[in-house]
């Protein structure tokens, strides 16, 4: 039917849309326009209707991405029962769980390489969630996001500079939360278990055919995990507990002219206790405020073209005010015979403008070219020894291209260059190849290059023990300083990694299967680490210096798949080697093996179950071989119901974490620490409506 | 053999004869440039079997004052022109002359058909449930759950609907909107609940202060959107199934002709050519390969066509 060809031609041929996205700009996109536009001819068969989907505010497929990547998406997130993002990476490959205690969950890829998540990339909606005051830190910036806003968690793994800048050194996690326009109406979610679990979420979202919003209220808290001892009995429990509140505005509006503005603010406080999980380290309470605004702003120019602003502002205080027990560091209690008041708090502020354009060049062509501006500080007397505010400055400009060389050859190259102020220049280049000669096959072939620029605290930190009673630092008989945790130089560098990696990407529709799978090598360069410097003339110094080379390789792959309406499965599993001669226990700092498994299931009645695991090979997070921690088997098992409550949605659910009991997930009992925190079973009840 | 010959000079010579004498007046709506082409595609048609014949394309507000006695059939394209026409045959200006309705919902020419003195006919917009079911199959074979949401002017069609789906192996869940407040609560459960959303034609529902946020909804939920015309594929719906004017026009020419030999009126008819087109863009993004091509031929040999 030759009518049929022809209109083939109209609907892809992209001048036609260049033509009438002219035709329709003033228009293009906006709902007071739109309510302008007559009623169509004959109930809408007849007329036209202005772009909404234009091909810049496409995302690529899987098929396209240019590396690995896992989405977890909304389904995964409330059948798992997941009460932090952290534990939700549990199922993506290659990452592993824990925390130095129950308050701090820290989610690491290629772990002890990375303790803190300070070599992630963790975005909210396109803001940048690190701490500026410490090395960087993303673990307490995930947990700024209420779980229930989450619309899904995309991590790329593997290194992503060329797009998403320095930090994105081994991964991105970017999280994305629901737009209000589909978070309409109001919701109620309460966790109520044992060890001190209490979970509540408020939520509620308006609005009109402009615009949306949403408010969202969440509190979280437990008592964390539970001290064991091997040996003397006398110790009180773990000192971890979680006290986090927070609230969050989202507000999605359209704009004349086809604008779109998202705005969003909100503020968390987190209290999570510390101390006492190794001797002498009494109690304390640390409190971390955030506050953040972002805006985004985002014009379609023209069908194929469309540009956007993001602004985003972060303030970050720190405070953890803790009573030092001078029997824990040797020679101190000679000098000070009595309890030493420590407070080592802090507060940074970050803020970023992003400006990027995107363009349908052609057919085969898209390009996204931007640039950014980001300024951000850091201000502590514990980390600096001083109230001086230190900053830095980071211009970046970038640009991908994504280029369909023919149907089944994709070409995704591009790259970023970063002015940092305290560390120069640095080069992000990113070259990916897709080949998808058959619609369910998809390989990749790539090399990048990524850099981590050090944080405030390593390029400048000066941490001495205080002398209390003069406010200088604790000086030993003879001029020697006491301790002096740190003292960086400023010679610290930024990190670099080379990647290189081959992927599939298996997409069997029929069979409803997915499979993905990454083989990488990275060759990591200069990896900073505290370390004894002794210096002549002087006393000794602990400066951050790029010491550490690392090769890693590995091969990780993931399966998804539905077998049946009502039945998912997932499997992913890692394969990790490490290799390095200037840190040569470096190697045990990655399972060379974990995997994990989730099946969840749709029962009839509305019945629902969720049965979990994941399996972490044998690593040390820690630097001393005493610290290793045995490979570990967690169960999750949840089971729910759906049901209307008064007419509202609703669902009432039961989880059990770590059905084996207690286990360790950082290190264990050893010469060392005599006194570790087990991770315990723990249970609890949810319950949630929607109305 | 020979019989079947006879047959065809037979017709064609009543065809011949009753055109040289019978007028066709094809009465035009006005706002879309649609009503046009078609009423060419008929005109042309009719012209085609017989290069004699007396066609014209008028204005329907002209036609509705009367007409002349050689006017032996009436075209009306749009529904502007057949709800003029229903009036004017209510108020007696039309005799009894058949009218051949085209270019206009099924709701629409059944609302109206009673008002008619004479004889009617319609080759309606709707295309028929089963075949965009088929569709559904053709595209999305690995999903069964089909959400459609259905305001008061649509309600009607939900139990065929229903049907249709059931009889492909597909589950049709229907969402009744009465106002804008319905739409949103509506929408964010055919979303949730669904694997497709079909788009059934509905003011209350798609209209343009709500198709974008619709568009973006289930753009954002990677629920593949179905739309009725090719406005919705270029718009961002993934898939479309409609009928052009040009394949409208050619069957309403094929059924006056029928009519000027005297064939019985026939009932209502759906399209039965049609176009499936695809937002490659939208789909790719979303993980689909579709093929418009082959997703036609599909339905067509389905259809026996």
């Amino acid at each position: 039917m030759a009518t049929g060809k022809k209109k083939r031609g109209e609907v892809l041929s992209h001048a036609a849309w260049r033509q009438r996205g002219l035709a329709l700009l003033i228009g293009a996109g906006t709902s007071p326009a739109l309510a302008e536009i007559p009623p169509l001819a004959e109930g809408g068969y007849l007329g036209d209707l202005p772009v909404v989907l234009s091909v810049t505010r496409l995302a690529q497929s899987l098929a396209d991405t240019p590396g690995a990547v896992t989405i977890i998406d909304r389904d995964f997130i409330r059948r798992s029962g997941a009460r932090t993002v952290a534990e939700l990476l549990r199922f993506v490959p290659g990452f592993r769980i824990s925390g130095w205690n129950g308050a701090n969950a820290i989610a690491a890829y290629h772990a002890r390489l990375d303790e803190y998540g300070s070599r992630l990339q963790v975005f909210v909606d396109g803001r940048s969630v690190y701490s500026s005051l410490y090395l960087g830190d993303t673990h307490r910036g995930m947990a700024e996001v209420a779980m229930e806003d989450v619309e899904r968690i995309e991590i790329l793994r593997g290194s992503n500079s060329a797009a998403y800048g320095a930090n994105a050194f081994l991964g991105v996690i970017n999280i994305i939360t629901r737009n209000s326009a589909d978070t309409r109406g109001a919701l109620i979610s309460v966790n109520q278990g044992d060890h001190g679990i209490s979970d509540q979420t408020v939520r509620y979202g308006w609005g009109s055919e402009d615009a949306s919003y949403r408010i969202t209220a969440a509190r979280r808290s437990d008592s964390g995990y539970v001290s064991k001892q091997a040996y003397p009995a006398y110790y009180p429990p773990a000192s971890d507990d979680t006290r986090l509140s927070q609230f969050a505005f989202r507000g999605d509006l359209h704009l004349p002219q086809g604008d779109e503005l998202q705005l969003q603010f909100g503020s968390t406080r987190h209290q999570a206790d510390d101390g006492d999980s190794t001797v002498g380290n009494a109690p304390y309470s640390t409190l971390n405020e955030t506050t953040y605004v972002q805006a985004k702003w985002n014009r379609q120019m023209s069908s194929t073209s469309s540009v956007s602003l993001l602004a985003t502002f972060d303030d970050e205080r720190y405070s953890a005010y803790k009573v030092e027990d001078p029997t824990r560091i040797p020679g101190l209690a000679a000098l000070f015979p009595f309890p030493i008041p420590v407070d080592t708090g802090g507060k940074s502020q970050r803020s970023q403008i992003e400006f990027s354009h995107t363009q349908q060049q052609s057919d085969t062509l898209r390009t996204v070219w931007g640039a950014a501006w980001r300024r951000e500080s850091a201000q502590s007397r514990e980390l600096f020894f001083s109230d001086y505010v230190y900053s830095q400055t980071q211009h970046r400009i970038f640009g991908n291209l994504e280029w369909r060389l023919s149907p089944q050859w994709l070409l995704n190259a591009g790259g970023l260059s970063e002015h940092n102020s305290e560390v120069g220049e640095s080069l992000a280049p990113r070259i990916m190849l897709n080949y998808q000669p058959h619609p369910a096959h998809t390989l990749r072939i790539g090399a990048t290059k990524a850099t981590r620029t050090p944080s405030l605290f390593e390029l400048y930190g000066n941490s001495p023990m205080i002398n209390p009673q003069t406010g200088a630092p604790a000086m030993l008989p003879g001029g020697r300083p006491l301790d002096w945790k740190v003292r960086a130089t400023g010679g610290a560098r930024p990190e670099r990694i080379y990647s290189q990696e081959v992927g599939w990407l298996g997409d069997f529709r029929k069979q409803a299967l997915l499979i993905d799978v990454r083989a990488y090598k990275e060759q990591i360069r200069g990896l900073l680490t505290r370390r004894h410097l002794p210096l002549p003339n002087t006393y000794d110094i602990n400066d951050y210096v790029n010491a550490i080379d690392a090769d890693l390789q590995g091969l990780e792959y993931q399966v998804q798949w539905r077998p049946r309406a009502g039945t998912r499965l997932w499997f992913a599993q890692a394969f990790t080697s490490t290799r390095s001669d200037t840190q040569r226990d470096l190697q045990d700092g990655t399972p060379h093996n974990s995997y994990s498994a989730a099946w969840f299931q749709d029962l009839p009645a509305n019945w629902e179950f969720a049965l979990m695991y994941s399996h972490v090979g044998a690593a040390n997070w820690r630097w001393r071989p005493s610290q290793r921690l045995d490979a570990y088997g967690v169960t999750n098992l949840r089971l729910a119901r759906h049901f209307r409550l008064a007419g509202a949605r609703s669902e009432i659910a039961a989880t059990i974490q770590a059905l084996e009991g207690d286990h360790y997930e950082f290190i264990q009992p050893g010469v060392d620490d005599p006194v570790v925190p087990v991770v315990p079973r723990r249970a609890f009840l949810t319950l949630r409506t929607e109305f | 053999m020979f019989k079947c010959y006879l047959l065809l000079l037979l017709s064609m010579s009543i065809a011949l004869a009753s055109s040289a004498q019978a007028a066709v007046w094809i009465a035009v709506s006005e706002g879309s440039a649609d009503y046009g082409s078609v009423a060419e595609e008929v005109r042309a048609g009719l012209l085609r079997a017989d290069a004699q014949a007396d066609v014209s394309i008028r204005p329907w507000t002209e036609v509705a004052q009367g007409i002349p006695s050689q006017v032996k059939l009436l075209v009306s394209v749009g529904s502007p022109a057949f709800i003029g026409l229903a009036e004017a045959s209510a108020g007696g200006r039309l005799g009894r002359t058949p009218i051949v309705a085209t270019l206009l919902q099924r709701a629409v020419f059944e609302a109206q058909r009673r008002r008619l003195a004479g004889p009617v006919t319609g080759i309606v917009l709707d295309q028929p449930p089963v075949r965009q079911m088929a569709l559904l199959r053709y595209a999305f074979p690995h999903m069964r759950r089909v959400g459609i949401m259905l305001g008061p002017e649509s309600q009607a069609v939900q139990a065929i609907l229903e049907k249709a789906a059931t009889d492909l192996g597909l589950q049709a869940n229907i969402y009744k909107v009465d106002g804008e407040a319905d739409l949103y609560a509506a929408l964010r459960r055919v979303l949730e609940e669904n694997d497709l959303l079909l788009v059934v034609p509905d003011a209350a529902v798609y209209n343009g202060g709500s198709i974008q946020n619709i568009l973006l909804a289930s753009y954002r939920q990677k629920v593949p959107l179905i739309g009725f015309s090719p406005a919705y594929v270029r718009a961002g719906a993934m898939l479309a199934l409609y009928s052009t004017p040009v394949q409208i026009g050619s069957q309403t020419a094929r059924t006056v002709r029928a009519l000027q030999v005297d064939a019985p009126v026939p009932a209502v008819q759906s399209p039965v050519e049609f176009v499936v087109s695809v937002n490659t863009s939208v789909a790719r993004s979303l993980g689909f390969r579709l093929s418009e091509d082959a997703l036609r031929l599909q339905l067509q040999n389905r259809e026996g066509m």
